[in-house]
């Protein structure tokens, strides 16, 4: 069985077991939408593109665009199996197909006047900010390059992956200390 | 030795002949990126005012990228695209998209940008300006592709603190405002076309001047309002070479130092048989290009997609009607008008029109102008102005009407030879030293009754000059001897005697004209 789909059927028997009467809707009566049983994908796999290589390179680069830091071979190999998922959508034909951005596509953008709104008042600008210097925001210091040295056993990944355990196995100790300026 | 040259690339003092021909055989290549900061009331996607203020007192929820806020596009913004559209005759698209370039910044708090990348407002453009400069014999025309014209947003700002020293200080961080965060930008693209750093300022100089008169931008640069990216590179024999980026530049001068240093730097690598590193520089204040980011940071990937919470902008029929209305009824630039209608040099029109003290004085001017005046005697006699009110040390140029009255009538009297030359100099010091400050207009007198009341005419009858001349002479016997012996400085004194005691009203090039006779015809 597929790997993702055994995650959710194992976490939905979980949710049975704690009994039905705990799967709530918004409003009483409702029908519940999502099915008891998990769905089995009839995509064949095998038809999926292969998979790109896990490298260290590509660690750090989805680090660097996703600004998350992966923070054991686990959460990596979590990753390549959402990257497999997500691959099934090759297989839907959209051959001369123009690709969608919205469902507004046909909608025209509306515009507004020139004409002036009175701004937040200060109090109300930091309500939600955790530090506030003056009247300023404080952020850590922007663009400082990531280190990409080898964190992960690639090896590791690859293992968890195929045998599926669901603890994280020991991540490799070498760790480096975040946001360090070069 | 090889030395940066702030002139241009072309005269530095030090590079042998050798050097010279290396340097033949490279051609700067430079593309500019020119952003300018509309003025419109409010904000791109937000009704925020945009007037001054102090930090974050211009924020709506949707600029500092709230969770659920929508943006709401300005129609006046895109009124301004589509004027600057028609100013670089680009083609405007019928319809066009946003599109959401994403980076990480303080300053960006939404994580993106929204821009128009793929399906810009308008594209494919040219622009004419004239480019003049002290080193060029005469001014040329030259026209630049536009590629593109983009609508986005601005970013906030962010001041940048070192860490703390101190035992138990804190790491670095910054400080950001987001006052500026989500005004409205137009950003012009050229196409890599210009090859000298005086183009591309000259460029930039009549872009600024045709978008105030046209009320896209204020224009002012040092508020930021025009921001200049360059990509430089040197072609060798025809091969292209690598780029480099200057960002953000905000001043004509540091545009000019810095893209002239990055050329000199880039062709003193090359000469070493180096390589270009492909990167992003900054212009410090001198205008030297330092490396600014890492280098692998030059592939960043800006994952650019759809915004999708702005459908397509169609552009309407009479949105374009409107800009090509209110353009028309703008007229031409100050500078356009003062070179095509009144005759003014490319440089001296941008020169005027820059300076709106001087522009005030010279459409005081123009306004009083009899048409036989022309644009070369209202220069020269400006330059002899500056030149009179600097050594009195008076400030140049003068504000009042009544000067400017008075200018204009003494160019009319030089120019119909009924004042001399030197008389004009007197009269211009007398009347810019002392019309100034004080608002009596009515009480002070013209040109013309004051010389009519101290008897300043020039004196045009020959027989009259003949007989000063001759008085003079005739008194000074020991000077004139000498004068024909051949000794200028004699007859330099003499002359200056005669002028002095008729008041300057002989034109000084016929008065020496009639010494000469006097002396050679002996007729003393």
């Amino acid at each position: 069985m597929n790997r993702l789909s055994r995650i959710i059927w194992t976490s939905t028997i979980r949710a049975n077991h704690n009994g039905r009467s705990q799967r709530r809707t918004a409003l009483e009566g409702d029908k519940v939408l999502v099915p008891d049983e998990p769905y089995n994908s009839k995509i064949d796999n095998s038809l999926l593109s292969k998979m790109p290589p896990i490298d260290s390179k590509l660690i750090a680069n989805l680090e660097r665009l996703s600004l998350v830091r992966f923070d054991s071979e686990q959460a990596v190999a979590n990753l390549r199996n959402a990257i497999r998922v997500a691959k099934r959508l090759e297989l839907v034909d959209t051959e001369g197909l123009e690709p969608m951005y919205t469902v507004w596509e046909d909608q025209e953008c509306p515009t507004f006047e020139d004409i002036e709104e009175e701004p937040l008042p200060i109090e109300e600008v930091f309500r939600n900010a955790p530090v506030r210097f003056d009247d300023f925001f404080v952020t850590p210091p922007g663009n400082v390059p990531l280190e990409s040295n080898e964190r992960f056993d690639l090896n590791v990944i690859n293992e968890w992956d195929t045998i599926g355990k669901p603890v994280a196995p020991q991540a490799k100790s070498t760790r480096l200390v975040e946001g360090k300026e070069k | 030795m090889w030395s940066y040259s702030r002139r241009g690339f072309t005269s530095v003092a030090s590079a042998t002949v050798a050097q010279h021909q290396q340097k033949a055989r490279y051609k700067p290549v430079i593309g500019l990126e020119v952003h300018v900061q509309l003025n419109t009331k409010t904000k791109l996607f937000s009704r925020c005012p945009t007037t001054d203020s102090s930090p974050n007192r211009r924020v709506l929820p949707f600029d500092m990228a709230t969770p659920g806020t929508l943006p709401s596009l300005n129609s006046q913004c895109i009124y301004r695209a589509l004027k600057m559209a028609r100013l670089l005759n680009c083609h405007v698209s019928e319809w066009s998209r946003f599109d959401r370039k994403h980076y990480f910044y303080g300053d960006m708090p939404a994580g993106y940008q929204i821009t128009q990348n793929h399906h810009p407002i308008a594209k494919n453009g040219n622009f004419g300006f004239w480019v003049f400069d002290e080193h060029l014999d005469v001014p040329y025309w030259k026209e630049v592709k536009i590629l593109q014209l983009q609508l986005e947003q601005d970013s906030g700002k962010t001041i940048h603190l070192p860490s703390t020293s101190s035992e138990g200080g804190e790491g670095p961080k910054s400080l950001i405002d987001y006052n500026r965060a989500g005004c409205a930008l137009i950003e012009i693209v050229t196409s890599p076309c210009f090859e000298t750093a005086i183009e591309a300022i000259r460029f930039v100089q009549t872009l600024r001047l045709l978008i105030i008169h046209h009320n896209i931008s204020n224009g002012e640069l040092h508020k930021g309002h025009l921001r200049v990216d360059a990509n430089v590179s040197l072609e060798r024999d025809t091969v292209p070479g690598t780029r480099t980026e200057i960002k953000n530049m905000n001043s004509i001068r540091t545009i000019h130092t810095a893209i002239n240093f990055e050329i000199a730097r880039q062709f003193e690598i090359l000469n070493s048989n180096g390589t270009v590193q492909k990167e992003t520089r900054a212009a410090d204040q001198d205008g030297r290009t330092v490396s600014m980011r890492e280098k692998d940071d030059v592939d960043t990937d800006y994952r650019f997609m759809v915004e999708p919470n702005l459908p397509k902008l169609r552009i309407k029929e009479e949105w374009l009607t409107m800009a090509e209305e209110e353009m028309e009824n703008a007229g031409k630039a100050d500078f356009e008008n003062l070179r095509d209608v009144i005759g003014f040099d490319p440089r001296s029109s941008i020169h005027i029109a820059e300076d709106p003290d001087l522009l005030a004085f010279v459409k005081r001017c123009i306004r009083l102008r009899d048409s036989s005046v022309s644009a070369e005697e209202i220069l020269y006699w400006m330059k002899q102005l500056k030149t009179t009110m600097q050594r009195s040390k008076c400030n140049y140029p003068p504000q009042s009407e009544f000067f400017a009255r008075q200018f204009m009538t003494l160019l009319n009297l030089v120019r119909q030879r009924r004042l001399t030359h030197l008389r004009v100099l007197d009269l211009l010091r007398y009347y810019s030293t002392t019309s100034e400050g004080d608002s009596s207009e009515g009480e002070e007198e013209g040109v013309t009754e004051f010389v009519e009341k101290h008897q300043l005419w020039r004196i045009e009858d020959p027989r009259e000059i003949e007989r000063l001349v001759g008085d003079m002479m005739r008194r000074n016997e020991k000077l004139v001897e000498k004068a024909r012996n051949g000794n200028s400085k004699s007859f330099n004194r003499l002359r200056n005697l005669i002028n002095e005691a008729t008041e300057k009203r002989i034109d000084i090039e016929e008065l020496c004209e009639v010494m000469k006779q006097f002396l050679d015809q002996k007729l003393v």
